[in-house]
Formats: structure tokens, C-alpha cells, sequence
């Protein structure tokens, strides 16, 4: 079982397999956004002739509002990930430090919030963004991810929490902090691996959500809404969905692989994912 | 305002928010409302840390009660009343309204095809990569292509699919790699494979087990790892072989973490949208409720029925949602 030893071939066929039928689809997408038309016209793969082009870009570029949904989700993305950030490791302090009435259930009901289904939730919370005049605005969008957050980020600072040097804590204690300062000044700065894999977490799934703002946005379409627009229309010109594609997912995709150790790490092994 | 000062503005506000709030409610707690000085300096100590994991919780109450309970009781009010008539109760109405629809028969049907499929196909193919990858060279190269999808939003995934699913009419040169695959293999004619009923929803199935093997791989692995080494190696000297190993002492051991994999992929099967909606629109036959709900809701504007297939949705998560609480009851400290 040591990977020195050589691997039947039916391991390498398979994992092979594996790996190609997971990487030819995004080389697919990847190849024809670069290539003209007339030439993936006889499939992307094909190789008679090679010409790189950046055409396909330009187009989608000046033909849709790319610049402004590429800012809107960041502005959205950022935001929710920031207040996540802020607000679920003092529920989580509070669960795991202090005694209180109720503690028991009230978590249990938080932790396992995340099963319900967000369709559930949009039709009244459309219903109470118009009555608020919230439509069209990114706090509409914004205030419902941070408050679906808590379910998994609560939970996911309190496993952390449960595994803290409680040593830590008591000298803070001796040393005069209150819980304020203790958790300000000893439990935050100790929490940033599990603060970092919370932010990446909450990250990819605003950056990718499509039902929420495609239901209380209209102008400032964040990317998927955008490319979901894009390619729903029939737009035939299968190198510029491409192209928008790529534009969709290489935020993410640049987060992801730039901190997938903290994100293994701190976040996914512990528990399930996006909801 | 630019934007980018306009996004920078709104995280401030947001952060800033949070902090003044933590910051100001403790310092009135402390000082104002119950001051630690005078004669009650205890009693008001006491009541201080009463109150004080309240503050904590707020915000993460305040959230969970508009965006889950409100809305969970208001969406199954809806479903029950007409509000064309007036908001009148209108009793089961709606439901039986759903229930004569064969387009939600169909939706319905479909869901249980990906429950069965989706959970089941994107964690063999987990275990298959946690184990495998292993005792190659390449397996690191292979793992990390295999979890990148975790990062694309489903929309991306359908429309890197529909490319591989693309027909052209028979005279031409087919772009997409399955057409130009089926015909290399003898295949008469391509396919429009997105318009074959039943058919068609496995294609949208591999889109979304594409997206999901690489978390259950990734949660494998590590149960794998965690696995004692003694037992396998006492089953070397039994003379077992490597799929007895596997099946018979490894699979066993990480049970635990094979459920909860399933159960979270399943969760999210049953509230699939996104692939759908990007992909086929519910056409030829590839209806999901969610998206069946979507259509009802705004496109027919119908809120009584689209309220009324919410609930169903919310239904058939009901009993994930109770294993979990019970399993949350017991291991909860």
C-alpha cells in the first residue's frame, strides 16, 4: 500500500478516467473562448490549425455589462463575507463560554437550520424586501447570506472553540480582561485558521449563488445571473458563453487554489459545505 | 460614487456595524445599566452576565428568525390561501391544484431520480479517488483536478457541460466532445442528447456529481487516513487481498463518515436549481421541483402553487433534518 509500489494498471486506467473526464470539460470551454469560431466549428479539440484570439473577449466585453456585474458581485461577495466574519464568532463565543437559559436547544436549532431549503424562504422575504422598498438594492441580497451563514459558521467557530486552550482563557481571566477583551484580545487573533476557512466558505457560495439575486436584483446583476441570462437566451456564439463563463468562475477559482490548505484544513473536514 | 468606493463603503458600514454593536451594547451593560460600583455591585455583576450572551446572540437570532422561521410559516400560510381572491383560505385547494399538474408528477419523479443517483455516484466516485489516487505518482495532480469544481457556481458547470452535450445538424463537423465521441464509436447520427426524455436528466445528473465527488472525496480521504494502521496491517498477515481490505476493514470503519457525506449531498440534490434552470429550463422533460416551483412563482404568477411546491421541497428535507437534530441531541455537550 506504499505509493512506491506500482499500481495495477486498472488504478492508473481509472483514475485517469477520472481525471480526464473532470479536466476535458473546462479545456473545452477554456480552448474555445481563445480560438475563432471557424476553427472550433470543426470541434475545439481539433489541432489542423491553431490561431489564438482575444476577439470573442472583446465582444462579450462591450457587449454586455460584464465590468459592472464582475463589481456587483464583489461588492456583494465581500460584504456578506465580511459580516459573516464579524458577527458568527461571538455567537459562537457566547455559546461555548458563557451559560445561559435555553443554550442547549437554541443551538441545536441553529446548527441545523442549514437543512431548509432557501425556497422556502424567498417568497416572503420577496414579499417583505418590496414592502421595505429593499427590491433592487444589495442589502436585499447581502442581509439573507449572512443570515443563512450563521446555520454552518456559527457551528463551524465553536468546533474551533471546543478544541481552544481553555489555559488561555484563564490567564486572560487572571490578568484582569472581561469576557469583552478576552474575546477582543486572546480568542480572535487565535481563530484566524478557522476565521480564514468560515471567510473562503462563505465566499464561493455568495459568489456563486444564482436564485437569491436573480429574484430581488434587476439592475447590478451579479456574474452567474448574468451568465445565466447569456447563455438562457441562445446566445449561438458558443465562444462568447464561454469567455463569460470563464469570467464567472476565475474569482472563485483563484480563491479556492490560493487557499485550499486553510480551507481543508479549517473548514471542510470538520463539516458539510454550502447550502 | 464609484463603485469600487460605493463596495468599500458598504463593507465599512457592515463591519463598523457589527464591532460599534458588540462594543456600545456592552459598554451600556456595563456601565450604564448595571454599573459594577455601589451597593449592588454584585447583584448588578450577576445580572450583567445574565444578560450579556443575549448581545452576543442577537444578531445571529435576529437573522435566523427573518430569514428561516418567519419565512417557513409565512411560505406554508401562502400555501393555503388565494391571493387573487383576497388572501381567502382556501384550504387544500392549491395542493390539489399542483397535485392534477403531470408537470409536477414529472418534477416529482425527477427529484427522487437524482436522490437515488446524485448521492449515490458522486461518493463512489469519492471513494474511489480518496483511495486510489494514493498509490500513484499523479494522484496529487488528479485529486486537485478532480475538487476544483467545488469552486464553480452551478450555472458556470451547466454551461461548461452544455458545451460537451452541443449538437450540430448531421451535415457538419460536431463541437461537442459527446456527439463527436458516439460517432467515432460507430454512432449513425448525432444526437441532441438534451432532448432525449429520462436521458437527458442523467446528463444534468453528471453536471452536478461533477461539482460534488470532489467534496466527497476530499472527506473521505481524510476519514481514510484516520483509519488505524494495525488493522489493516493485521489484515495483510491474514492473507487478505486489497479489495477485502478495502471493502471488508476500511469501508466499515469510515460508515460514519460515508452518511454524513451522502446526507449532505443529498440535501443539496434536493434543492437543485441552478443546473436545471441554466441548462434546460425544466424542457424535454427534465423538470425539478425547484425550478418547477420558480416557473410557477414567476413566471405563471402563481404564489398559491408556488408556495404549496416550497413546502413539498420542504417536506422531503424534513426527515434529514431530524436524523440530524436527533444525532446533534446526542453528540451536543
Amino acid at each position: 500500500m506504499r505509493p512506491s509500489a506500482r499500481a495495477p494498471y486498472w488504478v492508473v486506467g481509472l483514475v485517469g478516467l477520472l481525471a480526464l473526464l473532470w479536466t476535458v470539460p473546462v479545456l473545452g470551454i477554456f480552448i474555445t473562448s481563445v480560438r475563432p469560431y471557424s476553427e472550433t466549428a470543426m470541434g475545439w479539440w481539433r489541432v489542423d490549425e491553431v490561431t489564438f484570439t482575444l476577439s470573442a473577449w472583446k465582444t462579450v466585453w462591450s457587449k454586455y455589462p460584464l465590468a459592472e456585474g464582475l463589481a456587483a458581485s464583489l461588492k456583494i461577495t465581500l460584504a456578506s463575507t465580511a459580516l459573516t466574519v464579524a458577527l458568527s464568532p461571538a455567537a459562537a463565543y457566547a455559546f461555548h463560554y458563557l451559560k445561559f437559559p435555553f443554550r442547549r436547544v437554541s443551538l441545536i436549532v441553529l446548527v441545523n437550520a442549514f437543512v431548509l431549503p432557501q425556497q422556502v424562504i424567498v417568497i416572503p422575504l420577496f414579499t417583505l424586501w418590496r414592502q421595505f422598498g429593499l427590491i433592487d438594492n444589495v442589502w436585499a441580497v447581502i442581509l439573507p447570506y449572512v443570515g443563512m451563514s450563521f446555520a454552518w459558521s456559527v457551528f463551524l467557530a465553536k468546533n474551533f472553540l471546543d478544541d481552544f486552550p481553555g489555559e488561555l482563557i484563564e490567564a486572560a481571566k487572571v490578568d484582569g480582561c472581561g469576557p469583552i477583551a478576552t474575546y477582543f484580545f486572546v480568542v480572535l487573533p487565535n481563530s484566524l485558521t478557522s476565521l480564514a476557512a468560515m471567510a473562503i466558505l462563505q465566499f464561493l457560495w455568495a459568489w456563486n449563488s444564482l436564485l437569491i439575486p436573480l429574484l430581488f436584483l434587476r439592475t447590478d446583476e451579479p456574474m452567474p445571473v448574468l451568465l445565466s441570462r447569456i447563455a438562457g437566451t441562445y446566445e449561438p456564439n458558443l465562444d462568447q458563453q464561454s469567455a463569460v463563463a470563464i469570467l464567472t468562475m476565475v474569482v472563485p477559482l483563484v480563491v479556492f487554489l490560493a487557499l485550499q490548505r486553510h480551507f481543508v484544513a479549517g473548514g471542510l473536514s470538520r463539516m458539510g459545505l454550502k447550502g | 460614487m464609484h463603485p469600487a468606493l460605493q463596495g468599500i463603503l458598504t463593507i465599512a458600514v457592515g463591519v463598523f456595524g457589527c464591532v460599534g454593536y458588540f462594543y456600545l451594547s456592552n459598554l451600556v451593560l456595563d456601565k450604564v445599566i448595571f454599573p459594577a460600583r455601589g451597593p449592588n455591585i454584585g447583584r448588578n455583576l450577576n445580572r450583567a452576565n445574565l444578560v450579556r450572551p443575549w448581545l452576543f446572540l442577537l444578531p445571529a437570532i435576529l437573522a435566523l428568525g427573518l430569514y428561516l422561521a418567519y419565512p417557513v410559516f409565512e411560505t406554508l400560510r401562502l400555501s393555503f390561501i388565494d391571493r387573487d381572491a383576497g388572501g381567502a383560505f382556501v384550504g387544500l385547494e392549491n395542493y390539489g391544484q399542483m397535485f392534477s399538474e403531470p408537470k409536477f408528477w414529472e418534477a416529482l419523479r425527477n427529484n427522487l431520480f437524482w436522490l437515488l443517483i446524485v448521492p449515490a455516484a458522486s461518493t463512489a466516485f469519492g471513494l474511489v479517488g480518496a483511495q486510489l489516487t494514493d498509490r500513484i505518482a499523479w494522484g496529487n495532480i488528479a485529486k486537485s483536478l478532480i475538487f476544483m469544481p467545488m469552486a464553480i457556481s452551478f450555472v458556470g458547470a451547466g454551461v461548461i457541460w452544455k458545451l460537451v452535450y452541443e449538437t450540430r445538424p448531421v451535415e457538419i463537423e460536431q463541437i461537442g466532445v459527446l456527439n463527436a465521441i458516439y460517432l467515432a464509436l460507430g454512432g449513425t447520427e448525432p444526437q441532441v442528447w438534451l432532448t432525449i426524455p429520462i436521458l437527458n436528466s442523467f446528463f444534468l445528473m453528471m453536471v452536478l456529481i461533477w461539482i460534488q465527488t470532489g467534496f466527497a472525496m476530499v472527506i473521505l480521504s481524510a476519514a481514510l487516513r484516520g483509519i488505524p494502521e494495525e488493522t489493516v496491517e493485521a489484515a495483510i498477515i491474514d492473507g487478505a487481498g486489497p479489495f477485502q481490505i478495502f471493502f471488508k476493514i476500511k469501508v466499515p470503519q469510515i460508515m460514519t463518515t460515508i452518511v454524513v457525506v451522502w446526507t449532505t449531498i443529498t440535501l443539496v440534490v434536493l434543492k437543485v436549481f441552478d443546473i436545471v434552470f441554466a441548462m434546460t429550463n425544466g424542457q424535454w422533460e427534465t423538470q425539478v421541483l425547484a425550478n418547477y416551483m420558480f416557473d410557477k412563482l414567476f413566471r405563471a404568477n402563481d404564489w398559491g402553487v408556488g408556495s404549496a411546491s416550497a413546502m413539498i421541497i420542504m417536506l422531503l428535507v424534513t426527515p434529514i433534518l431530524v436524523w440530524n437534530v436527533r444525532n446533534a441531541r446526542r453528540e451536543m455537550r
